[in-house]
């Protein structure tokens, strides 16, 4: 076993690094302000090739993989969970494409997909929630020539500034789990944005609503066979969507590390700085153990995914262990700080309020838990 | 036009309070991570965007020990063409003139024809800003140090604006020749994706003195005319008296002490 | 033509000289010099190189220099490498100095090294501190690691030890009564290297800081528009001048003119008081010589501490509010 980075995966970290610090942190105090996603900024992270990590040199990728995506989503992270949050969605976009689109659909968007001149929302959330697929309630007809889609998607990363999303949506008349996913251009009839949410974080991120109402999709537009629907979405969800969750969950716990040990070495209590004192180191030292143990995780989980290997208890475990160990560390890092650590002065506050949005993100941690738990407990 | 650019690894910054004293003296600086000196990056950005303009290629030269290969790649991963590390025990507690006359002997080994050799006026650790003057001398070179606008002009020529103490110099500098740049010159690339899977299959050659042709005696610590005789951490010259109380006494205090209160009368 | 000297390794100043007037960092140099050569009977010598400058001649020789090796050419009007270095470097193989002193300005960095590695001879750059031993060896003492270190250099074999010194570092001096000669030599330019186009002159602030009684400055620590008013606001009671150290200037707080530290001014005020700056060597070079030095910082082991008279640890967003009010009664009354 050997934890030494190679010299790509070095290489990329301090390249992200520098971009996020040059960058994106200037941006941050905007993103809070205007929740909007910057959109010269995304341009440049698509230079960098940011959205292509995982697609392959052919379609205008690097091929860098799953491990690499996971040290550019913390890197992101550190600075502004938002624009990760953004950005992970985005390489999730692309990464379906690459997975379940057709030759066709792939000679159609990509290099523009790698390069993120084209951004791809996956919109498989409804109100009724998005774990519980069977419960989805937006209905494909199969028209002959076309198919015709009716529903609501809501909580959808990137709603408002992507050019492409995927729906997933029941197969009317079919069987309880004849799901199908397909591929809707921006512009197309009966296509439509709604409402943008407010959220507790991720500011910088734009979540919203996409409508269908009698929307028509030509034929080539199904994504991945029909009734495959539910494979598609998961996959996409597995290995971008909740890796992504822990990616962020890492960024979190970096930043509150790095903060409350700056911190604890300037402020200085009864003539002393109060990293002298045993409860401040204990909590530091209980930040860095979660951090890197979930580190550990994340890494092992993505680099299952780069060998093709069964992942999903690697997966939901270390989704809801780093996004409750990104709650507790935010928390304590927070507490160091005192006072000031609830001031908007200070980005404490707001890693508390970014990480609260892990649990929920791309399946909620209880749900992360029934999948690990089931996949240990029952399955041989 | 071919272009030579030397870079330096320095101890990076953020590190610098770790760099300690053996207990013989010499300087524990082991685990400190190594960095691009920041301004040699803006001599490789002004070389690649003189590539882009006007075709040709860009060679990094740096002068250091093994530890400096991965760094190099860096310098790879940014755009340049190939690398080579001057790397050899003799090389070792080398002086500015020893070091420039390793870095010409590199440069005019593997890059007889250069055009132009670019380096950083100064770097972070030592700030002597002296390597590149007198790489110049040995190169036998025209030099102009501390650009801050480079521009191709006609007939191969450069126009070069350079810092003076009242203003700034405007020279139009025919190739081959050395210019040191500042920070303001031009802003570094960040490597991209695709740049640094492609440095990856970059080739960076080691080159010993044997390489180079270098005696011991005109390289390294044998080779410096200068050399450490003795190397300390600055005493502390006054200890201050910390005051004590509310902020209001300390404030009092303070205003009452002889040496402060004289100056506000 | 210089034959007389020989014997003797003779200190040398680069004389920089612009619009007819030496350079102060220059004088300063001569005024070392002096005192480096002491009664050990060494020559103070003053290379002065341009075009029509032989009135700064008498200067030089009050400053403190024995002889002034006047070169002229009209091509040598204003400083340029291709020119300057391959003089200079004739001139010391025909007069053989024991030591040659550059200030450490734009164009003393650009020159002084040049001529070392033509010399094939040491150069040290940014000396703090220059003595010179019995035996005629020089100790250069510079500082290394951003400041948090010093080393003391020496160049043992080959000659002249050369040296490139920032300006302040050293004071200058005034020989009213002194003698001395100069030796008019024809510099023997070689084919240019480069065409100067055009010299762009640009005003500089002339700065408040070296001559200000009370220096207020801000670091690294002080890094909000607020807490700059504070300064501004506090200096403009003590009536004193406002300076920052690197970290203000690289983050845009203060203007290059008002950097004090190695690279920057060297200030000698009697009050110096530092907000929010950890003092590292190459800031403390720069304010050694205050009289008195308050120090108000948030991190107790500051190394500004050691290198202080008064320190506050504190916030200085609570320290300086109390010390404004305090000073406005004291006024008052």
């Amino acid at each position: 076993m050997d934890f030494q980075p190679t010299i790509q995966q070095d290489l990329l970290r301090k390249a992200v690094r520098q971009f996020a610090e040059d960058e994106i942190a200037p941006l941050v105090n905007e993103m809070e302000i205007n929740d909007d996603t910057p959109l010269d900024l995304v341009r440049k992270m698509g230079d960098q090739g940011f959205m292509g990590v995982t697609i392959p040199a052919e379609y205008g990728g690097t091929g860098m993989g799953h491990l690499a995506r996971m040290i550019m989503i913390e890197e992101v992270g550190r600075i502004s969970a938002g624009m990760a949050m953004a950005l992970q969605v985005m390489q999730m976009g692309a990464g379906m494409v690459i997975d379940s689109g057709s030759a066709a659909q792939k000679a159609k968007y990509f290099p523009s997909l790698a390069q993120g001149k084209i951004l791809v929302a996956p919109a498989i959330t409804e109100s009724s929630g998005g774990s519980d697929l069977e419960g989805l309630s937006t209905r494909a007809v199969d028209e002959g020539e076309y198919y015709s889609l009716n529903g609501r998607k809501v909580f959808i990363t990137n709603s408002h500034i992507s050019e492409l999303a995927v729906i997933i949506a029941k197969n009317e008349g079919g069987a309880k789990r004849d799901f199908s996913a397909f591929l809707i251009e921006n512009g197309t009839e009966g296509f439509r944005r709604g409402r943008v949410e407010r959220k507790i974080g991720f500011h910088g991120c734009i979540t919203g609503e996409l409508i269908m109402e009698n929307c028509r999709i030509p034929k080539e537009n199904l994504f991945g066979d029909k009734g495959r629907g539910l494979a598609v979405a998961l996959k996409g969800i597995n290995d971008y969507g909740r890796m992504g969750m822990v990616g962020i969950a890492l960024g979190l716990m970096q930043a509150s590390l790095e903060a409350a040990v700056k911190f604890a070495r300037e402020r200085v209590l009864y003539g002393k700085p109060i990293s002298n004192l045993a409860p401040i180191q204990f909590k530091i030292a209980e930040i860095y153990a979660d951090l890197e143990s979930s580190r550990l995780l994340a890494y092992y989980a993505a680099w299952l995914i780069d060998q093709n290997k069964k992942s999903d208890t690697q997966v939901s475990s270390a989704k809801f262990f780093s996004a409750e160990a990104a709650l507790q560390c935010t928390r304590k890092a927070m507490d160091i700080y005192g006072a000031y650590g609830c001031m908007k002065d200070y980005p404490l506050e707001r890693y508390c309020r970014d990480a609260q949005l892990l649990v929920p993100a791309d399946g909620t941690n209880d749900v992360m838990r029934i999948i690990a738990g089931r996949n240990l407990a029952m399955k041989r | 036009m071919q272009v030579a650019v030397c870079v330096k690894m320095v101890p990076a910054p953020e590190q610098w309070s770790q760099i300690a004293f053996r207990d013989d003296g010499s300087l524990q600086r082991e685990g400190i991570e190594l960095i691009i000196n920041p301004v040699d990056r803006n001599a490789l950005e002004e070389a690649l965007k003189i590539r882009q303009a006007l075709g040709g290629t860009v060679t990094v030269f740096s002068m250091g020990p093994p530890s400096c290969l991965e760094r190099l790649r860096e310098a790879l991963a940014m755009g340049a063409d190939r690398a080579f590390l001057l790397s050899d025990r003799n090389f070792a507690g080398a002086d500015t003139l020893a070091t420039s006359k390793v870095l010409a002997a590199g440069i005019r080994k593997e890059m007889p024809g250069f055009d132009l050799v670019l380096c950083g006026s100064a770097s972070i650790d030592s700030g002597t800003a002296q390597v590149g003057p007198q790489l110049a001398a040995h190169l036998g070179v025209a030099h102009l140090t501390d650009a801050f606008s480079i521009s191709v002009g006609e007939q191969n020529c450069f126009q070069v604006r350079t810092v003076a103490s009242h203003g700034y110099f405007i020279t139009k500098l025919r190739k081959p020749a050395l210019i040191s740049v500042t920070r303001q010159l031009n802003k570094p690339r960040i490597p991209t994706l695709f740049d640094i899977v492609a440095s990856c299959n970059k080739e960076i050659i080691i080159l010993s003195s044997a390489d180079l042709n270098i005696p011991k005696s005109e390289s390294g610590l044998e080779g410096s005319p200068t050399k450490v005789r003795e190397l300390f951490f600055p005493p502390a010259r006054r200890l201050a008296r910390i005051l004590e109380g509310s902020i209001e006494d300390r404030v009092e205090e303070l205003l009452r002490q002889p040496g402060v209160a004289g100056v506000l009368k | 033509m210089i034959g007389d000297m020989e014997e003797k390794e003779n200190l040398w100043v680069f004389v920089e000289q612009y619009k007819g007037e030496p350079k102060q960092v220059s004088l300063e140099l001569i005024a070392k010099a002096r005192m480096l050569a002491g009664k050990s009977g060494l020559r103070v010598c003053a290379v002065l190189i341009g075009d029509n400058v032989r009135n700064i001649s008498p200067v030089l020789i009050n400053a403190g220099a024995d002889t002034v090796f006047l070169l002229e050419d009209p091509l040598l009007r204003q400083y340029r490498s291709d020119f300057y270095a391959p003089v200079i470097l004739d001139l010391i193989r025909k007069g053989k100095p024991g030591a040659m002193f550059f200030g450490a300005t734009p164009a003393g960095r650009d020159l002084a090294p040049a001529v070392a590695a033509l010399a094939g001879t040491g150069c040290t750059a940014d000396c703090i501190d220059l003595e010179l031993t019995e035996s005629g060896a020089l100790l250069q003492t510079v500082p290394a690691f951003g400041g948090r270190m010093m080393a003391v250099i020496v160049t043992p074999v080959q000659r002249p030890q050369i040296a490139t010194v920032r300006p302040g570092v050293f004071q200058q001096a005034w020989f009213p009564e002194h003698d001395g000669r100069v030796v008019d030599i024809l510099p023997q330019l070689p084919p240019a290297k480069f065409d100067l186009i055009e010299f762009v002159e640009e005003s500089l602030q002339p700065s408040l800081l070296p001559s200000a009684r009370v220096v207020v400055a801000g670091g690294a620590g002080v890094d909000s528009r607020e807490g700059w008013e504070l300064l501004r606001e506090l200096t403009g009671i003590l009536q004193g001048a406002l300076g920052g150290s690197r970290p203000a200037l690289d983050n845009g707080w203060i203007e290059e003119s008002q950097m004090i530290g190695h690279s920057g001014s060297t200030i000698r005020p009697d009050l110096y008081i530092a907000v929010g700056i950890s003092g590292d060597v190459l800031h403390m070079v720069g304010v050694q010589d205050a009289k008195v030095i308050v120090v108000v910082n948030s991190d107790s082991r500051a190394p500004i501490f050691s290198h202080s008279d008064y320190g506050i640890v504190g916030d200085y967003r609570e320290v300086i509010p109390v010390l404004i009010n305090a000073l406005k009664k004291k006024q008052r009354s």
